[in-house]
């Protein structure tokens, strides 16, 4: 586990949710605090 | 407080039981209808992109369009207008769309499916300012059909406006302009025409999706008609339509009224119109304000409707075409629902069991379960046995799954069970079986609003009546962040019971 920061420090990051699964908030929450930068984050709905 | 406990440790107490007065307000009488549209697929917002990109497109789509009969030999389609329980598809093993099957025959118990021509002839009726013109041949032959059928005479009174062959190859010239296609016709056997030059809200295409709202719906609340007792179009005193289009103009996009339009066009001269918007979730929030107007006196008899989506026709084509499959989004469906006062034998709105979805849940599926299915529940001071059944989006499955998507209706039950099985309401074992227990197998055209827990009003109504269920919780979803004014969901629940049950 504490590799993820490392993993993330200067990247750019790309996130997309799904409204039925796990939305894009939920992942930047989770991530939080792990380094990088969120550049674009969407959650997708496919209904 | 009734025993209100709050699931969010942080919220506590923040909802009030309403004190309820004894006049309880009822489902009385529910109804569906669907059009069976293949040709209009084209003006699917999807394949309407699709067709300007690739010219080839519009060819394969019309090569993988089923017939009307096709269509009634749908099984999802015949659970849909009544002639077949939603039980029926737990037996069948999916895919259903090779497995067409005569229904049983006789009357659908709660709606037709309407043949292409005959909605394409009704466009034209219900469009006062004449944007959509007819083939005169076309009309002459679909005006007396029309007339002759006890669901569509009331609203073909209005005689549409009519073209010449000439007069019709002159308009379809016009860039913008919408051809009318219907399978079987050589030649567009109508056109739709742009309501301002300057105004995209009234751009040809805009005015039929409209159109296409507005028919379907007034077909719905025509099924109710035909279907009930004690209800006729001059005894409908509020129409709610918690339909997807938005009605306006360049000032003012969204202005609505949508309900009064199909109020006017359902011959419900009396009667009045608001619309409810919250994207695919409407409806439930809908009928929750109908049932508080009936239940304060302020309307006797309240009419929730659910017009048709034309911009979701063919929405996942090119999955299915991928695929070498029928394109499945070839149909509007409509819903409407009477609610009004205790009568004594519909069931009952339970408006003490609204379930909401506050900002400060978040946007995590889970949390949004937890407000909407558990915390009404815990604040009935039920466990989750007494619950007999709970709705939530039944998109039909051979449509989504073909297209990646998944089956929506089994993901929502098994998110739905793992988050009781955390707040100790099921054991964890009973999360697989948990969907077949309370839940229903998807079946609904993926037009959101109407797959919501909506569509499934008439079968409860009917499973109440049998004595199969006590009551029934319907829950829908909206994404509200597709607006991109919030990055949130919303959602609301209702739950209604069977008149006799203890109160």
């Amino acid at each position: 586990m504490s590799a993820e920061p490392i993993i993330l420090n200067g990247k750019k990051l790309i996130i997309l949710g799904e409204r039925d699964g796990v939305p894009a908030p939920v992942i930047e929450q989770a991530i939080a605090g792990l380094g990088g930068e969120v550049a674009y984050a969407a959650t997708q709905c496919f209904v | 407080m009734n025993g209100y406990r709050s699931t969010l440790p942080d919220l506590p107490g923040r909802y009030k039981v309403p004190s309820m007065p004894t006049n309880r307000p009822v489902i009385r009488g529910a109804a569906t209808a669907l059009a069976h549209t293949p040709s209009l697929v084209r003006y699917g917002s999807k394949p309407f992109r699709e067709a300007t990109a690739k010219p080839d497109f519009l060819t394969n789509l019309t090569r993988s369009l089923w017939s009307y009969n096709d269509a009634c030999r749908y099984l999802p389609n015949q659970v849909f207008i009544g002639s077949q329980a939603p039980a029926r598809l737990w037996e069948v093993e999916q895919p259903w769309f090779d497995k067409l099957a005569d229904a049983d025959g006789g009357e659908p118990p709660f709606g037709h499916i309407l043949e292409e021509r005959r909605f394409l002839a009704l466009l034209a009726c219900a469009d006062p300012f004449k944007h959509v013109l007819l083939r005169e041949r076309f009309w002459e032959q679909m005006g007396p059909v029309l007339e002759a059928a006890r669901l569509t005479a009331p609203l073909a009174s209005r005689t549409p406006a009519l073209l010449t062959d000439a007069q019709m190859d002159a308009e379809l010239e016009s860039s913008n302009s919408l051809p009318l296609f219907a399978a079987g016709e050589g030649a567009p056997v109508g056109v739709v025409k742009t309501g301002h030059s300057e105004d995209e809200a009234l751009s040809a295409s805009v005015l039929l999706e409209n159109l296409c709202c507005k028919v379907s719906g007034a077909l719905a609340v025509h099924e109710l008609l035909n279907h009930v007792d004690g209800l006729g179009p001059s005894d409908v005193d509020l129409v709610l339509s918690c339909s997807e289009e938005a009605v306006g103009d360049r000032y003012q996009r969204g202005g609505g009224n949508m309900a009064k339009a199909i109020a006017e066009f359902a011959g419900c001269d009396l009667g009045t119109g608001i619309d409810i918007k919250d994207f695919c979730a409407a409806p439930i929030p809908a009928m929750v304000i109908g049932a508080s107007l009936v239940e304060s006196g302020v309307f006797e008899n309240v009419v929730v409707v659910g017009g048709g989506s034309l911009p979701k026709l063919g929405m996942k084509s090119l999955y299915h075409l991928e695929q070498g499959i029928p394109v499945l989004e070839d149909a509007l469906s409509a819903v409407a629902v009477w609610i009004g006062r205790d009568d004594g034998r519909g069931p009952t709105v339970n408006l003490e069991a609204v379930g909401r979805h506050p900002v400060k849940a978040g946007a995590a599926l889970d949390k949004q379960f937890r407000e909407l299915v558990l915390e009404p529940l815990r604040r009935l001071e039920w466990g989750i046995d007494r619950l007999d059944r709970v709705v939530t989006e039944v998109h039909n499955p051979d449509i989504t799954v073909s297209a990646k998507a998944g089956d929506v209706a089994a993901r929502n039950y098994k998110m739905m069970a793992a988050m009781l099985a955390m707040a100790k309401e099921i054991d964890k074992s009973d999360i697989a079986g948990f969907g077949r227990a309370k839940g229903v197998c998807g079946y609904a055209p993926t037009q959101g609003h109407i797959a919501s827990g909506f569509v499934y009003v008439p079968h409860a109504l009917r499973e109440m009546a049998a004595g199969d269920i006590r009551n029934c919780m319907l829950v829908a979803r909206a994404s509200l962040f597709l607006g991109q004014m919030t990055e949130l969901t919303d959602g609301m629940s209702v739950l209604i019971e069977r008149n006799d049950a203890p109160q």
